[in-house]
């Protein structure tokens, strides 16, 4: 299961992420879970798949809101980077910048193993 | 006030309006200690919601990006209604050019995400129902209910801080009903006749007493047109007296004006409805 400490060694800022659910260790990792059925993630990658690039823009954009809000700093960094270069509408290969953020969400998700 | 509306904070409801999950859970954790917290998760759902509750929300919390209809556009929608343009609004987003766009449409306030701690949000919301509703308490008392025309108080008050520095020419005028007393009928007809002669709207105008009005306007070349008309669907025995101060001198005190005004009311000739100041 996710724990404290695993989403420290992750990277993630938990103690900023807890006093944001005023200190409801319960209710943080319960919205973690919540992330791992974030329908978003699936929908960047079809997005960046088919070069739509103001769909990838949207689900990205969305992603980083919730990934900041948990303060799930590496993911949360990845959604910036990519979040920055859509909105410029940089021409380039989205793939790897996404597939980084799902292999960061698979690992997220090999917590609850 | 501080306090009523401390101890009657609870009771207060708060619409959060946010696509994504996790963070209708996040506010609603956060919110729900403070206030009743109900949620949407886009914007068609939450006009759906502010239409069909009977009970008024105290605040919207509103994300901008969200599918079906996007927040830019529940704002839109709320100012457009009667029922509910007095909501306020705090838009939650992390583009700064749209924080700029939706307070310009008329939202309160943001909060920037990610969210900052959750007291910080606390305190935004608690500022900003307690204007909202302070706002309201004034507009609930700063009319006159039977004419709609401000009350001398906050006549007083608007003529000199938001009014006096008003570009152009302005006159301050005092009408004085005198005779008969006047029925209700005869003060609405008062109110109904300065408003259409777009005095309150291009100035602002009151119900000093049971039978007198101030006016602070735009300055016209010629009252007697107008009050002379009044005058003619007056009933019989209800004398109208106008005073007029012209192109105040904006450098004196209002009172002032209205002095000159009041001065010119006294002497209005026999015959005659209106006296200009000197």
């Amino acid at each position: 299961m996710i724990t404290i400490d695993k989403l420290k060694e992750f990277g993630a800022d938990t103690d900023e992420g807890l006093s944001r659910c005023y200190g409801n260790e319960g209710l943080y990792l319960r919205l973690m879970n919540m992330v791992l059925t974030e329908s978003n993630f699936d929908k960047l990658k079809a997005a960046v798949e088919k070069n739509d690039l103001d769909a990838a823009f949207e689900s990205v954009h969305a992603l980083k809101g919730v990934l900041g809000n948990l303060s799930l700093t590496p993911m949360y960094d990845k959604t910036v980077e990519i979040t920055e270069l859509l909105r410029s509408r940089t021409e380039m290969d989205y793939m790897p910048l996404v597939n980084d953020l799902l292999a960061m969400r698979d690992e997220l998700a090999a917590m609850n193993d | 006030m501080n306090q009523y509306l401390q101890a009657n904070r609870h009771r207060r409801k708060v619409l959060v309006v946010d696509d994504e999950m996790v963070n209708r859970e996040l506010l609603t954790a956060i919110l729900s200690m403070n206030y009743n917290v109900d949620c949407a998760s886009n914007g068609k759902e939450a006009l759906d919601i502010l239409h069909s509750t009977q009970e008024t929300y105290s605040l919207i919390l509103l994300d901008l990006l969200m599918p079906l209809v996007s927040g830019f556009e529940v704002i839109e929608a709320c100012k457009a209604d009667e029922k509910l343009k007095e909501i306020p609004i705090i838009v939650m987003t992390s583009e700064k050019s749209a924080e700029v766009r939706s307070i310009r449409m008329g939202a309160d306030d943001f909060i920037a995400k990610p969210y900052r701690m959750p007291e910080v949000i606390i305190a935004r919301c608690e500022r900003i129902i307690e204007l909202s509703e302070e706002k309201a308490l004034i507009r609930s008392i700063e009319k006159d209910p039977l004419t709609g025309l401000y009350i001398k108080l906050f006549f007083d008050a608007y003529v000199s801080r938001r009014f006096s520095n008003m570009r152009g020419n302005m006159d301050s005028l005092m009408i004085r009903l005198e005779g008969a007393q006047p029925t209700d009928e005869v003060l609405k007809m008062i109110a109904d006749m300065i408003n259409d002669a777009q005095m309150n709207s291009k100035g602002i105008a009151c119900r000093a007493d049971n039978n007198i009005f101030y006016i602070y306007c735009r300055h016209r070349e010629n009252y007697e047109e107008l009050f002379d008309q009044m005058q003619r669907e007056l009933p019989d025995g209800i004398r109208l007296k106008v005073g007029v101060c012209v192109k105040v001198d904006k450098t004196a005190p209002s009172e002032s004006w209205f002095a000159k005004a009041q001065s010119a009311c006294d002497s209005v000739a026999d015959g005659k409805t209106v006296c200009y100041a000197e």
